[in-house]
């Protein structure tokens, strides 16, 4: 396994997904506590409200505060659920009157008792020494007589068991559930996780099968999820351009290899012929000229072979300046004169431009390419050296020349190394092969082009564009 | 006239060693850096011919050092062809560079022209067996007769002349009279070599101009 991030994608996602829950859960958590505690205690309050009431009633009936007690035992209502519910009558004086059980409720916890004829609304909650919590609140009555003060009911209500021990049994439910909640969220977004990323690693296992012998070899586009496509694309490409590459060199190289084979078997094998026996001083003589024209063509070979590889690799230097391509083209005619004239061919040099170029790297492929011509045009015929700017103000120089067409199939590989058209003439000392190929990466290193157009009826025409 | 070559590739050594030794130059090989660079301070020498590419102290580090104590021109030898390397090898006092493979008559060329560096005055008339040419008033006549060239056919025979004994190669050729600084796979050279023939050598019995097979042009008297 490579090493990865500190974390990996698939326990990120299911963190983030554990932190969003559990927030979630505890929010509503929250809510459901709140509200449960504020509707058991509203229930609470309106049960004290009620028994209040009750009692005013049964108060109203009698007319003497001793029969207080007497009447509040015969009342059914008074006191229903009474382990719960504790009620208390006290005099205008304090004096105790009724009490429906033995639980002290202080008289300062009572707060504002309600006048007579509202119902109470100052709730209190009191606990007592043991803990226990009680509801308590407390209101006047009168009695059935009108001229008789008021009397003060306090009513208690022991919470304990229908309100504080419900809602400490739900809380602990809902912590249960919040944290079974999260557990299974987080591990939900671990399996979405690692279903999500299952095509990234297929991704990666597909990308780790394509070795240089498999270049050939693509991830499949259509299967990737959108997000994935652009990077599957990108890859695909760079995999393209590998491949190309790679066989680039390996046609460099076994081109190379073949280049090799002729001259260096003419040079063995006239060297052991030669060696086989004693021979005259002349015929070493021999041996060694026509030796040295073979290792004149293999170093020869060798320096275009650099020169293609380094303009290749981007490391040939460009001196660019403006180039007169007209007084570039006749110092080069002045070069060719001789053997222009020896072949008895005419040169027409047309056009005029200022071009920005490397002067010697222009001239070089301006030569290759009017020696190529040189090489195909008949005695009494004419090479013509068109310069001027093509419709869109590119400029150009064209060397042009009749003769038989160039088959179509050879045009595209024209420019390659060692492609030559005329096979038999492939070993010839004038023609390495490379000419074309030369002018090709020149152009290339200028930003230009090198064409060739061959046509039945038309010149042939080899054509230098610049940017 | 001394040279010292520094060069540890034994088949190197040995045919500039010879090749120099039969152009009349006092030959000394070292075959490593230290032993060159000590030669090399030792001893007067007129010339160093240095491979860049050594085990131990390469060539730039005996230039580096040797050009604090003197001023012996210089020509780099080396394997490499990257512009990094020939900028560094100038930038360090080189006086000529020479990448392999190389003619042999090209290193010639290069060595008499830093020897010949400042030191002689070009002579007006250039001389030959019964062919004489006048550089001031460009006339070339051979056996009494005058004989009409063209300019670069001209320039031909002088560069030939100059280097009267010498091979010179055909890039040597073109380079110095038609400024064409790169090698084509034309034959122009031979054709030019070939006019120039036509008109000094082929009416007359003795001829000057020699071709070195697979090498390049001569000029020379050889005799009868």
């Amino acid at each position: 396994m490579m090493p990865r991030g500190w974390l990996s994608i698939t326990a990120r996602l299911s963190l983030a997904f554990a932190m969003v829950s559990v927030t979630l859960f505890t929010g509503v958590a929250v809510y459901l506590y709140r509200a449960l505690d504020q509707q058991l205690m509203q229930r609470h309050m309106d049960e004290l409200a009620t028994k209040v009431v009750l009692v005013r009633h049964t108060l109203e009936e009698i007319a003497s505060a001793t029969d207080v007690a007497d009447a509040m035992l015969r009342s059914p209502n008074t006191v229903s659920a009474p382990d719960r519910l504790h009620v208390r009558l006290l005099g205008v004086d304090g004096q105790l009157l009724f009490a429906s059980d033995l639980v002290p409720i202080p008289t300062e916890v009572l707060g504002s008792p309600a006048p007579v004829a509202e119902v109470p609304s100052d709730f209190r909650v009191w606990k007592n020494a043991t803990g226990d919590r009680y509801l308590v609140t407390s209101a006047y009555a009168r009695l059935g007589k009108p001229s008789m003060q008021p009397l003060l009911i306090s009513v208690a209500l022991d919470v304990r068991e229908e309100h504080d021990v419900l809602l400490s049994r739900f809380g602990a439910r809902l912590m249960l559930a919040v944290v079974s909640g999260t557990t299974l969220a987080a591990l939900l977004g671990w399996l979405v996780a690692a279903r999500g990323l299952r095509s990234v690693r297929r991704i990666a296992a597909a990308a780790a099968r394509i070795t240089s012998d498999r270049l050939h070899k693509r991830l499949d586009e259509r299967t990737a999820p959108a997000e994935l496509a652009d990077l599957v694309h990108a890859f695909n490409e760079m995999l393209a351009r590998l491949e190309e590459s790679f066989s680039y060199l390996e046609d460099f190289s076994s081109d190379l290899a073949h280049e090799l084979r002729t001259p260096i078997n003419n040079l063995m094998g006239q060297a052991e012929v030669t060696l086989a026996e004693a021979r005259r001083p002349e015929e070493y003589q021999l041996l060694l000229e026509s030796n040295m024209e073979e290792y004149g063509r293999l170093s020869r070979m060798i320096s275009d072979m650099l020169f293609i590889a380094k303009v290749g690799r981007y490391q040939m230097p460009l001196n660019r300046e403006d180039v007169n391509v007209r007084s570039a083209i006749e110092k080069i005619l002045a070069f060719f004169d001789a053997l222009l004239e020896e072949r008895g061919i005419e040169v027409a040099l047309r056009g005029e431009l200022i071009v920005s170029a490397d002067r010697i790297l222009l001239q070089r492929a301006i030569t290759n390419l009017l020696s190529n011509a040189v090489r195909y045009t008949q005695r009494g015929e004419s090479i013509g050296l068109v310069i001027f700017r093509e419709g869109d103000g590119r400029a150009t120089i064209e060397v042009n020349n009749p003769g038989p067409p160039i088959p179509p199939e050879h045009l595209p590989r024209i420019f390659d190394r060692f492609y030559r058209v005329d096979r038999a003439r492939s070993h010839s000392y004038e023609n390495s092969g490379l000419g074309l190929a030369i002018v090709k990466s020149i152009m290339r290193l200028h930003d230009g082009a090198a064409t060739v157009s061959s046509v039945p009826g038309d010149l042939t025409r080899f054509r230098l564009t610049f940017p | 006239m001394k040279i010292l070559i520094v060069e540890d590739e034994p088949k190197t050594a040995s045919y500039l060693c010879q090749g120099l030794g039969e152009h009349g130059y006092v030959v000394d090989v070292a075959r490593d850096g230290l032993d060159g660079l000590h030669l090399a301070i030792e001893q007067d020498y007129d010339l160093l011919i240095l491979d860049v590419m050594m085990p131990g102290l390469d060539g730039w580090g005996v230039l580096k050092a040797l050009r604090d104590r003197k001023d012996t021109p210089v020509i780099f030898l080396t394997a490499r062809d990257r512009v990094e390397d020939r900028v560094k090898g100038f930038e360090t006092g080189a006086d000529d560079y020479l990448v392999k493979p190389f003619a042999f008559s090209e290193l010639l060329a290069r060595v008499r022209a830093l020897l010949k560096r400042g030191k002689t005055r070009e002579p007006e008339i250039l001389r030959l067996a019964d062919l004489e040419v006048d550089l001031l008033r460009r006339k070339v006549i051979r056996a009494g007769r005058r004989i009409a060239l063209t300019p670069k056919e001209f320039a031909l025979l002088t560069l030939l002349l100059h280097n009267q004994g010498d091979v010179l190669s055909r890039t040597v050729i073109a380079e110095q009279v038609w400024d064409m600084n790169f090698d084509s796979d034309t034959n122009v050279v031979d054709v030019a070599v070939r006019r120039l023939r036509s008109k000094i050598d082929d009416p007359f019995d003795k001829k000057l101009v020699h071709t070195a097979h697979g090498i390049g042009y001569v000029i020379e008297d050889r005799g009868a």
